[in-house]
């Protein structure tokens, strides 16, 4: 006889084919006679919606701990756990939850009493332990105030379906207000504020409301219809309009066709993918069963980097979850139509998030881009059509589905409506993930919601490594205008540089990135790039010579021009777009200045007078370059001879006489030495 | 006899069989392109991009490959402008990195594709941060790839490229329970165009290969 406790093994195996779900499968649980059922236990959507209000809204007080990835790195799961170990005696219940988007003020922790307040603590640690105990028991005590965010009010207690139904009250942390107020959540409202394992509290949010009615009440023609007058944009990179690829699919002859999720997000300063995933899996899920459902898939994949444990974790858990509930599998909701999901983890390289080179190791080949045409969506995987979204591009799918194309318009500019996440990052104060309409300036994303100063920026960085470096001004980001600008939107990474960075050696690093994730078939851009970054390293460390910058603008053309694939036509843009922008840093480096005083060979360290003499410098100084002056006025200077220059002694001097000198070189022989 | 289409090359219009790609249209009418990765029965790969030619697209002239690229009825193509020449030139500063190489008439090859002198004194010092940069250098070998598709053709499909990027080196993968690794056809010898696959022990794949 098998005991009671051992049939509680889950009851679903059939849903992915990673290792250690391959594992787990040839040895499940050890139960030989018991038989895991292959049918699905049918959850209407209502009875799923009321179990998640019974959690999300309930009686007792909530409280959620962000425990993302910024949050996990932060310190959350100690705090989780020290709030879940505690005797709440019933009256209040702590929840794990995926990140709001606020990642400066991590660990964040969020409390919502029965009668729809919540209360927003940032930069949580244990000294306010007590004063979040004492909300969450509804005793807020006095001392509670000064380590309070903000307290916002449910529009109508019991409705939340994002964070756009909450009203704000009482703001302590006016930068919080600054964060949240210019951005509009449509497609990442519940990020933050649900359980993400927990796909009743979705369905409470709100989700899955898009499904049943692409399922029941509208045709497959009028989804992809409703897809195009949106004008919904792929937020991978191209920009490729959405609906268009669905058509393109929904028309081929070939009646078996693919929908590919692609999550291996690798610009360096964007992390959406990862967020969306780890925080509201489900809203994912759900955007690929729509468009399955209007092209015609009856499988769909989704690609993700084994650098996203979380975010894999997060996906397995939800398409386990889904397929209990008859979400996912055959006749999803009791319709004609059935749907299966298949996660498919690779190791994270920058080149395979190129849809051809992506498809190649699903056919289990390495990763090298492939000559389009033939385009994926005409002959992808398997040579069948495959859509290929971005998970962005498919969250934003239900909300469209919902509430129409139109109200879709509303925002954004009229060639790139909507929203966009965009993750900030850099020399700002408030870094995190937002969602702004498209069209909406620089200035309020880096002025208002990231804090930065505006005297100190000197350029952004947007679209990642492949996008380009433009000088900081005013200007709206829509696809139409960056693109003029030199750069692309890319998939929305942020990157703001001030003053004190070099842009040949920004320009030096991202040709480094490129070098070393290049797939290298093609000889110009594996050797191409290498020459290229060798030359831009002959710059930063004080070897230039006259001819160096043409012969850096030949070749970056030649790479772009030879270069087969995407990832070797844009991979000169870092270098492109800062010869344009930032010349004269360039022309300074031939001449073995840094005006940005940044790379090591080319600056000095000078102690000015008046010095104090308090010797702080000479103490720290590892390398002991800071000497005492032999001859008739004694005093502290630095040898440049043993100089490392490692900055101790300019960041030890109290009263900051420490300057760095950065000069023209002139002549051949003066430059042997440096 | 199939039907023969017209391409105009430099302003001379040529005949050609219409199943071809436009390297092979050129080589069988003594133009001479040089080409390093590409071998008629392995087809083009666009590797060492040295074949590069110009094509008329509706308003511009645009540089493609001429091993993908497969004729069409009036084609209209340059082969020698002075953005080739420019492209070309740095495909060969790049491939000639890897120099020297043991089949001397590819060094003289990539040579002439180079127009201006190279500064000695700087070069020395590029070129010692590029091997510096790059963590295994190959000298000899292009990594054009010609040695793995043939070993895939007619060999036991043993060699592959392992890694990417700075560090990308092609390389032998034995098999799980044989010992004799490789077929030993020595195809990827006779294939390899800078002759770096030789019976000297140093610069083989396989001790086997000797």
């Amino acid at each position: 006889m098998i005991s009671r406790s051992e049939l509680k093994g889950p009851s679903v195996h059939k849903y992915q084919v990673c290792k250690s779900g391959l594992e787990s499968k040839k040895n499940p649980i050890g139960l030989a006679t018991y038989k895991v059922p292959d049918f699905p236990v049918n959850v209407s959507l209502e009875s799923l919606i009321a179990e998640g209000k019974i959690t999300l809204c309930s009686n007792q007080s909530r409280i959620n701990v962000g425990v993302a990835t910024c949050g996990r790195a932060a310190g959350a799961m100690d705090i989780y756990n020290n709030l879940e170990k505690r005797d709440w005696c019933g009256a209040v219940r702590v929840f794990k939850v995926g990140c709001i988007g606020a990642c400066y003020a991590e660990p964040l922790v969020h409390i919502r009493t029965p009668e729809g307040k919540h209360y927003f603590y940032g930069n949580v640690d244990m000294s306010i332990f007590w004063h979040i105990i004492k909300t969450a028991e509804e005793k807020p005590g006095t001392k509670t105030l000064p380590f309070l965010w903000a307290i916002t009010q449910e529009s109508k207690t019991g409705i939340l379906r994002g964070i756009q139904d909450m009203e704000l009250i009482k703001v302590q942390n006016s930068g919080f207000r600054d964060f949240f107020q210019p951005q509009v959540r449509r497609i990442s409202g519940r990020c933050g504020l649900i359980d993400p394992e927990n796909i009743a509290e979705f369905a409470a949010m709100g989700g899955f409301g898009a499904l049943e009615k692409a399922l029941f009440r509208l045709k497959r023609k009028q989804i992809i219809d409703i897809i195009r007058t949106s004008g919904l944009r792929g937020r991978g990179g191209a920009g490729f309009p959405t609906g268009d690829k669905m058509n393109i699919a929904y028309e081929n002859a070939d009646l078996v066709r693919y929908v590919i999720a692609n999550a291996d997000e690798g610009d360096p300063g964007a992390y959406m993918d990862r967020v969306l995933l780890e925080s509201d899996p489900f809203s994912v899920l759900e955007g690929m069963m729509i468009t399955a459902l209007a092209i015609g898939a009856s499988q769909g994949y989704i690609y993700v980097r084994h650098e996203y444990p979380m975010a894999v974790h997060a996906l397995k858990k939800a398409i386990n979850c889904a397929h209990k509930v008859g979400f996912l599998g055959n006749n999803v909701l009791g319709s004609s139509f059935s749907f299966d999901i298949t996660l498919v983890e690779s190791g994270g390289a920058f080149i395979c998030g190129e849809e051809t080179a992506m498809l190649q190791i699903m056919g289990g080949k390495r990763g090298e881009p492939q000559l389009r045409p033939p385009y994926p969506v005409r002959q992808g995987f398997q040579n069948h059509p495959t859509v290929i979204n971005n998970i962005e591009t498919l969250a934003n799918i239900p909300w469209i589905i919902l509430n129409g194309a139109e109200a879709y318009r509303e925002l954004g500019t009229p060639k790139s409506p909507g929203t966009k996440i965009f993750c900030l990052a850099g020399d700002i104060k408030r870094m995190g993930f937002i969602e702004v309409p498209l069209g909406t300036s620089t200035k309020v994303l880096i002025e208002k919601i990231g804090a930065g100063d505006k005297e100190s920026i000197k350029a952004l960085q947007i679209g990642g490594p492949s996008g380009g470096i433009v000088p900081y001004k005013d200007f709206s980001l829509d696809y139409e205008t960056v693109e003029s600008a030199g750069a692309i939107i890319g998939s929305g990474g942020l990157v703001t540089l001030n003053k004190k960075r070099c842009m040949v050696d920004i320009a030096r690093h991202m040709v480094n990135f490129m070098a070393s994730e290049s797939c290298g078939k093609c000889s110009i851009c594996r050797g191409g790039l290498l020459e290229l970054e060798a030359r831009l390293l002959t710059l930063t460390s004080g070897k230039g010579y006259p001819s160096i910058l043409t012969e850096i603008e030949a070749l970056s053309k030649a790479i772009s021009s030879i270069s087969l694939c995407g990832f070797g036509k844009t991979a000169a843009t870092p270098v492109t777009t800062t010869l344009t922008y930032f010349r004269d840093e360039y022309e300074a480096h031939v001449n073995g200045k840094c005006p940005a005083v940044f790379c090591k060979p080319l600056i000095n360290f000078e102690i000015v007078l008046p010095c104090r003499e308090c010797h702080a410098c000479h103490s720290v100084c590892p390398s002991g370059a800071v000497k005492r002056r032999t001859d008739k006025n004694e005093r502290l200077v630095v040898d440049s001879k043993l100089c490392i220059k490692c900055w101790a002694c300019y960041e030890a001097c109290p009263f900051d006489r420490i300057r760095i000198v950065s000069e023209e070189l002139h002549g051949k022989d003066d430059r042997n030495h440096s | 006899m199939e039907k023969m289409i017209e391409i105009i090359v430099d302003g001379n219009s040529l005949a050609v069989t219409p199943t071809i790609i436009v390297l092979q249209a050129l080589q069988e009418h003594d133009i001479d392109i040089p080409a390093l990765c590409y071998h008629q029965a392995l087809g083009g790969s666009g590797n060492c991009g040295m074949c590069m030619v110009e094509v008329w697209n509706t308003n511009s002239w645009e540089p493609r490959h001429a091993c993908l690229l497969p004729v069409k009825d009036g084609l209209i193509i340059k082969t020698a402008t002075p953005r080739l020449k420019l492209l070309r030139n740095w495909a060969a500063k790049v491939l000639l990195r890897h120099r020297p190489f043991n089949n001397i008439r590819v060094e003289e090859l990539l040579a002439k594709q180079i127009q201006d002198e190279m500064q000695s004194q700087e070069d020395e010092w590029l070129e010692g941060s590029i091997k510096k940069l790059a963590d295994n250098w190959s000298d000899g070998c292009v990594l054009c790839g010609l040695c793995i598709k043939i070993c895939s053709k007619v060999g036991k499909n043993r060699l592959t490229y392992l890694r990417r990027g700075k560090k990308l080196c092609i390389s032998l993968v034995r098999g799980q329970d044989d010992n004799a690794s490789c077929g030993n056809c020595r195809a990827c010898s006779h294939i390899c165009p800078t002759g770096f696959i030789t019976p000297n022990p140093q610069q083989t794949f396989t001790e086997i290969l000797i």
